[in-house]
């Protein structure tokens, strides 16, 4: 039930990034009206500093949101489940990796993301790689505890005592047994990816070229929106990818507590 | 033994540090281009700057001197050299970051204070009263709290308390007009630091929250815990001595997890707020692409999560009496 949530949710926020720009009223990069409005009918969420519609910009700024969290979460899985999996056999190669992954757990991804996007300078696909690199060492971790709770089991030595070799264990029997840990780590990933994408723009680092939600909150902040108690243009962006990353990280609960 | 305990976490930071290094050394070359050829096509510097920029940096020469220099300069130095940070020019990027830390710290410490004492009330709470309403709500908020970019909280605090009510001040960590070293000075301080302390805590105690929750809700599952409520014992102090106090140990390793995010976390709370603290460098350090210090600043704040992570494990073998037995 929960699984069929996850997927559920997932297609929507696809159809989402789709369709949300479709729905916009304007061009968010025109400036259209007197800026710092307040909300009105012509404006739902009101204008910004160049007189840009915030509305729009929102509905653009989901788009980005949605493919950068999407890329990232999907490369940092990978890496992760591969790390993971290397990490997991009872060989030294692997306690090496083990270890480094247990060191690099220690550093805050979001000084990795920033190191990294900084590097690479503000494009979208170094804002992907910079998330995606910073996020795997949680990924692998709990890969490797599921991994090596399932190599416990009994089928594992049978399948050992019947000649299977460590690939074809773990393609047949470890890797369909951890089909849900991968859609929760999944869906856990994207909303720290939204979170992140937010974090990263908020500090300059994304592509200016693009809005994204968190390119709204660097606007709002940069043009003053506290002081001109512009509250919709800071939490309307703020309920949109909160709710969205609250649900992601619940039905990720959901999924592994089952 | 303790110590061969001991002796492992102290590798293990220490094996954190070479990856550390090996990070700060590696990335920046393995990516297409360089800062040189990014700061050159940014700002269209001619091509003898170029040249000079690539020697002034060491680029030119071959990778294994680069690595036999940074060893030298950085990774075994007790003072790292990043060399000059450019938005704060005659200052080397390290002394930068040296100037700008107590005010960090200061924030950190009272942040984590205080962290301290609402997650572990707000997680006792929501144990006591497992799946009930009052659990649901202190859950679901913590894990909205989680969801939530922590700049954001930052920004409604100070638009409500500063912009509309006018209680706090919008931003700085002491007012100008006081002088310091007098107590003025001191109580400006304070006041200029409850709205970070309250974003922070608030924004970065969810996890907190429901790990504490966890953790009492398991003990309370345990046998010790079924006998002392047999025994007829009053119920709070079940809950206080048998729930709570065995949970405190796994509570401080937590402590060391949650630094770094307290420390990311701090970081976007000072840039809201303006606060003088490695925040605000990081930010000065992004909008100048300043490069040097951006990697000084994740050197040192890595270093500090390291640190303080080995020390609460140190302080976690000592204390847990079990680990003391063997």
């Amino acid at each position: 039930m929960n699984i069929r949530k996850a997927v559920l949710i997932i297609v929507l926020l696809v159809a989402l990034a789709f369709i949300s720009p479709v729905l916009a009223p304007y061009d968010p990069f025109q400036s259209i009206a007197p800026p710092y409005q307040s909300p009105s009918l012509q404006h739902l969420l009101g204008t910004d500093g160049l007189g840009r519609d915030i509305f729009s910009q929102l509905l653009f700024g989901l788009r980005i949101t949605l493919i950068v969290s999407m890329a990232s979460s999907l490369v940092s899985l990978v890496i992760g489940l591969l790390i993971g999996l290397a990490s997991s056999l009872r060989s030294i190669p692997s306690q090496i990796v083990s270890a480094l992954i247990d060191s690099f757990i220690v550093i805050p991804p979001l000084l990795i993301m920033i190191f990294i996007a900084s590097i690479m300078g503000p494009l979208l696909y170094s804002e992907i790689i910079a998330i995606s690199l910073s996020y795997w060492p949680q990924v692998a971790k709990t890969f490797r505890a599921e991994t090596l709770s399932i190599l416990q089991r009994a089928y594992i030595e049978a399948s050992v005592a019947v000649g299977g070799n460590t690939l074809w264990i773990l393609r047949k029997h470890v890797m369909r047994n951890l089909g849900h840990v991968i859609l929760a780590n999944y869906t856990y990933l994207l909303g720290v990816s939204i979170v992140s994408e937010a974090v990263m723009s908020f500090l300059g680092l994304a592509d200016q070229r693009y809005f994204s939600c968190g390119m709204i909150f660097r606007y709002a902040f940069i043009q003053g929106a506290i002081y001109y108690g512009m509250w919709q243009w800071i939490l309307a962006p703020a309920l949109v990818i909160t709710i969205i990353s609250y649900i992601l990280f619940e039905i990720s609960k959901d999924i592994l507590t089952k | 033994m303790n110590i061969t305990i001991i002796i492992r976490r102290i590798s293990m930071a220490f094996l954190t540090y070479v990856v550390l290094n090996i990070i700060i050394f590696i990335l920046p070359r393995l990516m297409p281009g360089n800062y040189v050829d990014y700061i050159a096509s940014s700002r269209f510097l001619p091509k003898e700057a170029v040249e000079e920029l690539y020697k002034k940096f060491g680029l030119n020469e071959p990778l294994y001197i680069q690595f036999i220099k940074y060893l030298s300069n950085v990774m075994f130095s007790i003072k790292p050299d990043f060399g000059y940070s450019y938005s704060f020019y005659p200052l080397k990027a390290l002394d930068v970051i040296l100037i700008f830390m107590p005010w960090t710290i200061l924030l950190l410490t009272v942040a984590t204070i205080t962290t301290f004492i609402f997650g572990s009330i707000l997680g006792f709470i929501a144990a006591l009263w497992r799946d009930k309403i009052v659990d649901r709500i202190v859950s679901g908020f913590s894990i909205f709290t989680m969801a939530n970019p922590y700049f954001i909280l930052a920004m409604l605090l100070l638009m409500i308390f500063s912009y509309y009510t006018k209680i706090f001040p919008p931003g700085g960590a002491y007012s100008t007009t006081v002088q310091p070293g007098t107590i003025a000075f001191i109580v400006s301080v304070i006041y200029h630091m409850i709205l970070p302390v309250i974003a922070l805590t608030i924004g970065t105690s969810g996890q907190y929250v429901i790990l504490t929750r966890s953790i009492i809700i398991n003990n309370m599952t345990e046998d010790y815990f079924r006998v002392a409520e047999a025994l007829g014992l009053k119920r709070h102090k079940i809950l206080f001595e048998y729930a709570l106090k065995p949970g405190i140990l796994p509570l401080i390793t937590l402590f060391g997890i949650r630094f770094g995010t307290m420390l990311s976390g701090a970081l976007l709370t000072e840039i809201v707020f303006s606060y003088p603290g490695l925040g605000y460098v990081l930010y000065q350090a992004i909008l100048s692409k300043d490069f040097p210090l951006i990697q000084a600043l994740f050197y040192m704040m890595s270093l500090m999560v390291i640190i303080v992570s080995l020390l609460l494990d140190i302080i976690y073998t000592i204390l847990d009496p079990r680990l003391r037995r063997q």
